[in-house]
């Protein structure tokens, strides 16, 4: 069955996680994703979080996960014949995506207007920390940054841990398929127009419409959320995470309805008719205490126990998995969220990664090759541009890939 | 400027967050997105997250703040006579959108096959907690379950703290981008095949997702994480949240030349001559170390002197927002992720709410109207189905709409 974007081909300059991240999701629905590295370095992501072994090979696992489906070719973009490859690239482009600081890239010869003149129904994404105009336009931003700046971290913590971040990389990857929803809904707009678009898409734009909720709570009341750890943010008491006998398992009750099935489940049926259970105004305001009364229960027993005796009743429940736990989960089984493709050249067996956030009754998202090594893809693709080898070899020999 | 999606009708059965989060981002590109909701109930988000007032009109800011641009109809889908209205409205729609449990969309008679039959080609999006397949398809997931199953609590947190929820909900509206995403690839697929498509999209999915880089290290590099607080996830000292002497900074130094220009600002250019600061290896494995000696440097001055010396040196750094300070930052009234709309009826003035993720130079996304009143619409829209004001009120006597 056709897929999305077969036929859609990709010129990504992006590096690290939120731009490849988007190229990453249009190349699990076909796209033919270019990604263009500098000769010899690449893509900083290659070497980050990696054994010594997985580092040499420029083949970290956070780079494997984000980049599958992709080729690579390495193209020294300062150099004076860089110019000619692109352009024989970008010919054919229907997407450039970039995310070096502000200004770079238009100083490399590749920026917006510059790209439009080769192709001038370009589809031009441009993923920055902060967005392309503004005081903080240009400056550099990780993901922890964002998470500190949007106000992710002050609403995440305990009083006593002070405010915190999430162990994983909430901006960076929302960055991504919040490009990926642009590009495509820029792709889906040049079929009715014929035009092109440019598309600046911010991680602090992004982490902020993550923070939906919150903020609106904020911007409606003026109040400062405070740092309540595990409780829900419906301030509920019957909503947390509690110990068992023998882990951590989360529940959310924000209903009456659901809080009186919930205290008949626990062996309480009287609290169902105790105020501070029976109404949302009363498991707010008597929070810890509703917290306490329903953890003393919990405690009794295990996980599993509670999983099985709440959740067959309807009752939101969840196990707090371990990664090892999660890859356990039988669900998974069903979903096909894990990918499990061979390893790239010089990686032995297979590798298995996650893949795209969704199932298609046809045109199915699919992994078909890990992330490429540095430059494994040149031959083939300068082949494809018209190149012969030994034009090839005189721009090896010449440093330009 | 023509949008993305104008001319595009989105049937949007769907409450909560993930669901009506991510008919809103179509909204903000123009499409014509209306909301069905049970006649004198409606959504159940209009009520929580809420002052006592706004829960009062069934206008809480968390539904404002989703539900933008949107015509908000009531029909009872348990009546008979909401299936002559549902085809009328079904005959000319793109794309359906539905978070029912398992199974019961189905048995109203709305389910994917019913509506194809309707609609061949139409693009419906079912979004649930684990899937439509499975053990746990049908299974109830709120935001915190799916936190706490998706391993996202087990990887955030301090060895003190145990693991630790995010305060804001990560799971829902990553699914909520990463629907509309699926969804703007189907409909660019139709502009294409002239095929429609069953969109199976699972917070579960998106949370892993979410987690991709910390999944591919533990599936590829073999490493369970760990519960390492503020610190980076490349477990490099370097990059962490530290006290200044007037509130937090975070920081992420995690590549050499990094260092070394954070180094240099903190006027301590020898540190690069430790290899404890100088390398890669050295800052993971002395992470207490380098993370102690940057926190005596860091405490010495406020945040705003580091914002200023460290940025200046392209060191990638945030000060800790909470919400009122976010709200102060400079860079936002250069990018427009907060839209001021007129507050929707019952509500007095304006209202303010966060927009789409990113800004495109044609077809711009943009807030028009805000959520609707429940009901708000019904009349206007079952008027263009070509019912006459006598039938929309014998609707109403019936308690239909």
């Amino acid at each position: 069955m056709t897929q999305a974007f077969e036929g859609i081909r990709i010129i990504d300059f992006s590096q690290v996680l939120a731009g490849p991240f988007a190229s990453g999701q249009l190349a699990m629905l076909g796209a033919d994703v270019i990604k263009v590295e500098q000769p010899g370095v690449g893509d900083q992501m290659r070497t980050t979080m990696a054994n010594n072994k997985l580092a040499d090979l420029k083949l970290s696992p956070g780079f494997m996960g984000v980049n599958a489906n992709k080729r690579a070719i390495t193209v020294d973009l300062k150099h004076p014949k860089a110019k000619e490859i692109i352009h024989r690239l970008l010919a054919d482009a229907d997407v450039v995506l970039e995310n070096f600081k502000a200004g770079v890239i238009e100083r490399l010869g590749f920026g917006y207007e510059a790209v439009r003149a080769v192709k001038p129904d370009i589809i031009y994404c441009s993923v920055s920390g902060y967005g392309q105009q503004g005081p903080m336009a240009g400056k550099a931003a990780y993901d922890g940054a964002i998470q500190a700046v949007s106000g992710m971290m002050g609403i995440t913590g305990t009083p006593e841990s002070g405010p915190m971040r999430a162990g994983y990389m909430p901006a960076d990857i929302s960055t991504g398929i919040t490009a990926a929803f642009a590009i495509s809904s820029a792709l889906f707009r040049r079929t009715h127009t014929g035009e092109g678009q440019y598309l600046d898409v911010s991680m602090l734009d992004s982490a902020m419409t993550i923070m939906s909720p919150n903020l609106n709570k904020f911007l409606a009341t003026g109040q400062e959320p405070e740092l309540v750890g595990n409780t829900s943010p419906t301030f509920q008491g019957t909503a947390n995470t509690w110990p068992t006998k023998d882990g951590y398992m989360q529940v959310s009750v924000i209903t009456d309805k659901m809080t009186a099935t919930l205290v008949g489940l626990l062996d309480h049926p009287e609290w169902a008719d105790d105020a501070r259970f029976a109404t949302s105004q009363g498991r707010v305001e008597h929070n810890d205490a509703v917290k306490a009364l329903i953890g003393e229960v919990l405690l009794s027993n295990s996980t599993a126990h509670w999983i099985e005796h709440l959740g067959e009743r309807g009752i939101p429940v969840a196990p707090v998995n371990s990664l090892t736990q999660l890859m356990e989960f039988p669900q998974l089984a069903h979903r096909g969220i894990l990918a499990t493709v061979p390893a790239p050249p010089g990686v032995e067996g297979e590798i298995t990664m996650t893949g795209a956030g969704f199932h298609a009754s046809n045109g199915e998202p699919k992994v078909t090759s890990a992330g490429p090594r540095l430059s494994q893809h040149t031959d083939e693709v300068l082949g494809e541009l018209g190149y012969d080898a030994a034009a090839i070899q005189a721009l090896r020999d010449d440093d330009v890939i | 400027m023509t949008q993305a999606f104008e001319g595009i009708r989105v049937i949007d059965f769907s409450q909560v967050l993930a669901g009506p989060f991510a008919a809103g981002q179509l909204a903000l590109l123009g499409a014509d997105v209306i909301k069905i909701e049970q006649p004198g109930v409606g959504d159940q988000m209009r009520a929580m997250m809420s002052t006592e007032e706004l829960a009062a009109i069934k206008l809480a800011p968390a539904y404002l703040g989703v539900n933008t641009n949107k015509r908000a109809i009531t029909v009872d889908l348990k009546s008979a006579a909401a299936k002559e209205i549902l085809h009328r409205l079904l005959a000319g729609a793109d794309v359906v959108i539905q978070n029912f449990k398992g199974g019961v969309i189905d048995r109203l008679g709305y389910g994917y096959e019913d509506v194809c039959a309707i609609k061949p080609d139409i693009i419906y999006c079912s979004i649930s907690g684990y899937g439509q397949q499975g053990p746990m398809a049908g299974k109830a997931a709120y935001d915190g379950a799916i936190q706490a199953a998706s391993g996202m609590m087990s990887v955030t947190g301090t060895p003190d703290s145990g693991p630790l929820r995010v305060g804001y909900m990560p799971v829902d509206i990553s699914t909520g981008i990463t629907a509309s995403y699926a969804i703007a690839s189907a409909l660019f697929r139709r502009s294409r095949t002239g095929e429609g498509q069953h969109l199976d999209v699972s917070m579960l999915d998106s949370a892993m997702t979410m987690l991709n880089p910390v999944i591919s290290n533990y599936l590829i590099g073999g490493m369970e994480p760990k519960r390492l607080g503020n610190i980076s996830p490349t477990y490099q000292g370097s990059g962490d949240t530290w006290a200044t002497k007037d509130g937090y900074l975070q920081m992420t130094v995690i590549t050499d030349t990094m260092a070394k220009k954070m180094c240099a600002a903190f006027d301590r250019p020898e540190l690069m001559d430790d290899p404890r600061f100088a390398t890669d290896k050295g800052r993971v494995d002395h992470r207490e170390a380098v993370r102690a000696e940057i926190g005596a440097i860091l405490n010495t001055e406020t945040t705003a002197v580091w914002m200023q010396r460290l940025g200046a040196a392209g060191v990638p750094v945030g000060p800790v927002h909470d919400m009122g300070e976010l709200m102060d930052f400079p860079q936002l009234e250069h990018r427009g992720i907060l839209m001021t709309l007129p507050a929707p009826q019952g509500m007095q003035g304006e209202i303010t709410v966060p927009g789409a993720g990113f800004h495109a130079s044609g077809g711009e996304p943009s807030g028009k109207t805000a959520g609707p009143v429940l009901g708000q619409h019904t009349d206007e829209v079952l008027g263009e189905l070509g019912y006459d004001a006598a039938a929309i009120q014998a609707f109403r006597d019936d308690g239909i709409i």
